[in-house]
């Protein structure tokens, strides 16, 4: 998937996460701002990167706030940002299935 | 539990008098100027409000008994969403530095510094895209920058230009992005790159929201109603942003302004400029090229072209401009 603009999904909401994608020549940068930064910050990356990596994104400066999101809200925020950010309408549910669990 | 309400000031006078006495009670000026007005409500009692104006973020306030409730958090939200739903995927913030913190937390990011205020940026595209922008038009060698409106541009403005263009290899003309001015941000571009076509070491470029802008300085857009403390805050805020993202990016070493006589605002924003650059940048006040007389300013310009004025007009305007003016305008009639 190629990120064509910046987009971005998610709220300000206790137990949720704004993700903010935007173009990059190459690589990934992940500017991570959590409310549980010294307990789960590697993980909350660890999971954006994983779901940046299914989705076959290579090149993605990610910016995210987090407020304390469960992985599986991590994942959505990080699909939809990158759907967004692709001008990708119709989900590969299917696809998308196969890894997100 | 708290509950989001957007707040109608000219219509709701209870809840616009409880919002004027929370903004009171937090040293907060009553601001009316404002789009939207989001309020959280326990019952009927107000606890915390924040207001959108055009992309800015203005007037937010939690009351002192009700604070660490993340009360923040619903009403940043509400103005994204508000945003969001005219296509505008950013916002800015101006706070005091003591409650930049709490906005840090909500993806904000400061932008620049003054002694009491802050500017906060979020979203996209941002300062980053607009340095980014730059780097593609930067040329080697020395180089000083001209910040312009050219509501429309003068021999007065070319002046300034000529005179910094024979000291330096390159000068950026930053023209005005703002949407206050007679002439759309649009026209006032192209009229500046016709007008310096005679000056090849001269790169002609749009401020975005990052220079003298609703943002960085919403007062210039007020001139004659400008509350110059207020001005001077902004001005302040503007300048640092400028020596410290714009200036280096672009490798500007000089700032030229025509000799403000006219306007106190401009004045106030010259003398911020000045005390911002002090040891880093330089700022060379030029004198107002002079016609019949009196200095020559874009608001004659103006006067004359209400009163079709056609030999004023030749003696402010270069020719190529004021035939543009002519050729932009009879479509308008």
């Amino acid at each position: 998937m190629q990120i064509k603009h910046a987009a971005s999904a998610g709220t300000l909401e206790s137990s949720d996460i704004t993700i903010t994608l935007k173009p990059a020549d190459s690589g990934v940068t992940i500017a991570l701002d959590s409310s549980v930064q010294k307990q789960f910050g590697r993980q909350i990356k660890a999971q954006i990167e994983a779901a940046l990596k299914a989705l076959d994104i290579t090149a993605v400066n990610v910016v995210a706030t987090d407020k304390g999101a469960l992985d599986c809200t991590i994942k959505a925020r990080t699909i939809a940002a990158a759907y967004r950010a692709a001008d990708v309408q119709d989900y590969n549910w299917e696809e998308i299935n196969s890894w997100i669990n | 539990m708290a509950e989001l309400r957007r707040i109608w000031l000219t219509i709701n006078r209870e809840e616009a008098t409880a919002w004027a006495a929370l903004l009171t009670k937090s040293q907060l000026a009553v601001d009316h100027q404002v789009d939207v007005t989001f309020g959280m409500f326990e019952g009927e009692t107000l606890l915390a409000t924040a207001s959108l104006y055009g992309q800015i973020i203005k007037c937010v306030a939690v009351d002192p008994a009700a604070q660490s409730e993340n009360l923040l958090a619903p009403l940043i939200q509400a103005a994204f969403d508000q945003l969001r739903a005219d296509g505008v995927e950013h916002a800015f913030i101006y706070t005091k530095p003591s409650t930049q913190t709490f906005f840090s937390s909500l993806g904000f990011t400061p932008l620049a510094a003054s002694q009491d205020v802050v500017l906060l940026e979020r979203g996209y595209p941002d300062l980053d895209d607009y340095l980014q922008f730059l780097r593609q038009k930067k040329r080697p060698g020395t180089a000083a920058a001209i910040v312009m409106n050219a509501n429309p541009f003068t021999r007065g403005h070319h002046y300034l230009v000529t005179q910094a263009a024979s000291q330096f290899d390159t000068v950026y003309v930053f023209v005005l992005s703002a949407e206050h001015s007679q002439f759309s941000a649009a026209d006032r571009l192209a009229m500046v790159k016709l007008g310096t076509q005679d000056l090849p070491n001269v790169v002609v470029l749009p401020t975005r929201d990052y220079m003298v802008s609703s943002a960085t300085f919403p007062s210039y857009f007020l001139k004659d109603r400008a509350d110059l403390a207020v001005a001077k805050q902004q001005a302040q805020v503007d300048a640092a942003l400028f020596v410290q993202k714009i200036a280096p990016t672009l490798a500007i070493t000089t700032r030229f302004v025509g000799e403000e006589p006219l306007s106190p605002v401009t004045a106030v924003y010259n003398d911020a400029l000045a005390a911002a650059f002090a040891g880093s940048l330089q700022l060379q006040v030029i004198p107002r090229l002079q016609s019949d007389g009196a200095p020559i300013s874009a608001t004659a310009v103006r006067q004359a072209l209400a009163n079709s004025d056609q030999g004023t007009l030749e003696k402010l305007l270069l020719p190529q401009i004021n035939r543009y003016i002519k050729e932009h305008s009879s479509h308008a009639n």
